[in-house]
């Protein structure tokens, strides 16, 4: 059986499994660009509380292996509450809580290291604040942050197979599923690979032509 | 083109930046049409004189008139203050030229759509600029960033220009081009205030000079000055200036 082979027998179980995948991705691309965005400016606003509680959050975070967290927010954590949270819950939990302290991240840092030498330029030359913030820093925060921002949704979108962990039944699940009944590892898992490449490769490039294209140096070098 | 009376007034302007005292009760007075030049060896305190009369880092203590504004330092609340731009206009070492935007846009900005077409064909013609208008910042050279810099503040048509050594990156050519320019609009009753290195690009154009040395005015005169400095901190600083040329 050929890689399409595969994808044509199995296709209304791939279609299902991509179509969780893809939900799972909607809720943490969506929160971590609602959330990440206001928690990163609040950081920057109020460096000593809210700042530090980044820090440390995305320090823990960073430190804990993804499939951890998954399991010890599905199993341990529930039965210490006494709850039962559906897997597809708890993963979208998890994994938009990584995404929101990446994009928190990424956001403080481009408005901390915003070269204030721009916002004095635009205010001895008359601009009020609010142009300031929209014709100055806005547009030069959003070309320097839009590269990172894809690649860690990228990134995002990769780590859904995890959920696959604590059943959640995403495209990586459905593949193991497939290969159970036709034990065919290497087909399967590159038909997995080319519903990948369809979604990551066009946001790769994306960011990286972006990059290229409108992301300048800001050193005035 | 401008009332006469237009005049920026410092008075005993302190200010110390760590602990250490940067400016030292300097005080001087800019009258409309007139040129300064502030020279000084590096970190006598000039650019930070020019940041605080400018209200970018406001004075510990002093006062400071611009037109018809009036300042007392220290200031209690920041939020109240009435800023004098772009009346008062800076234009910086190091240009700040925004990144985002191509030459023709960083100089039309603050300018809001009002742009008069005949100056700005005239100041670009003037500095040589067609040729990279729609070039992005890191696309030029640094002369060219910082001819833009200075036409992005001619353009606003000031009251007062400061200016921080802006023809630093420029070839000598280019700077009498500017010089003489800048002669041209203090003729029309633009105030300007011109801190330099360069020793004789400051007597050629200024009808005062202001030598700084830690923090202090250690003399202040005509241009003459230069020639004939009255101090030995003076004397010294040119004779050293000029053994480098």
């Amino acid at each position: 059986m050929s890689v399409w082979n595969i994808i044509y027998t199995y296709k209304e179980g791939l279609l299902s499994g991509l179509l969780v995948t893809l939900g799972l991705c909607v809720i943490i691309w969506l929160s971590g660009l609602i959330f990440g965005v206001l928690f990163g400016a609040f950081a920057h606003r109020q460096k000593k509380s809210t700042g530090w509680f980044l820090k440390i959050l995305s320090f823990l975070l960073a430190s804990t292996p993804v499939l951890v967290l998954l399991f010890w927010l599905h199993y341990p954590l529930q039965s210490l509450l006494g709850v039962v949270i559906v897997p597809f819950i708890t993963a979208a939990f998890t994994l938009s809580l990584i995404n929101i302290v990446g994009v928190a991240q990424i956001v403080r840092d481009a408005l901390d290291d915003f070269p204030q030498q721009y916002v004095i330029a635009g205010k001895v030359c008359g601009l009020t604040e609010r142009e300031i913030f929209s014709k100055i820093e806005l547009p030069i925060i959003f070309r320097q942050t839009i590269p990172q921002f894809l690649t860690l949704q990228v990134s995002m979108l990769q780590l859904t197979l995890f959920a696959s962990l604590i059943s959640v039944q995403e495209l990586f699940r459905v593949a193991q599923q497939i290969n159970s009944i036709i034990y065919k590892p290497i087909e399967i898992y590159t038909a997995l690979a080319v519903f990948f490449i369809a979604i990551c490769l066009p946001l790769n490039l994306f960011a990286y032509w972006f990059k290229n294209t409108y992301t300048r140096n800001v050193s005035e070098k | 083109m401008y009332p006469k009376n237009n005049m920026l007034l410092a008075k005993n302007i302190n200010k110390k930046i760590g602990g250490r005292d940067i400016l030292k009760n300097i005080s001087c007075s800019l009258e409309s049409g007139e040129i300064i030049s502030i020279i000084g060896p590096s970190g006598a305190g000039k650019t930070t004189f020019l940041r605080a009369i400018s209200l970018i880092d406001l004075p510990d203590s002093g006062s400071l008139e611009i037109g018809e504004d009036r300042y007392q330092f220290p200031i209690k609340r920041v939020e109240d203050i009435r800023y004098p731009y772009p009346n008062l206009t800076v234009v910086f070492q190091q240009f700040f030229i925004w990144p985002h935007l191509t030459v023709r846009e960083n100089i039309i900005l603050a300018l809001r759509g009002n742009v008069d077409k005949k100056h700005f064909n005239e100041l670009v013609g003037l500095f040589q600029m067609n040729e990279f208008l729609d070039r992005y910042p890191n696309e030029v050279s640094l002369g060219q960033r910082q001819r833009t810099a200075l036409v992005r503040a001619l353009m606003l048509k000031p009251k007062y220009l400061l200016l921080d050594e802006v023809t630093s990156a420029l070839d000598i050519e280019q700077a009498h081009l500017i010089l003489g320019h800048l002669k041209h609009i203090a003729e029309k009753g633009v105030g300007i205030i011109f801190v330099s290195h360069a020793l004789h690009l400051a007597s050629k154009i200024s009808d005062k000079v202001i030598f700084f040395d830690d923090g202090k005015i250690v003399e202040e005169g005509t241009s003459k000055i230069i020639k004939n400095p009255k101090t030995d901190r003076l004397k010294k600083f040119i004779n050293i200036s000029q053994q480098i040329i």
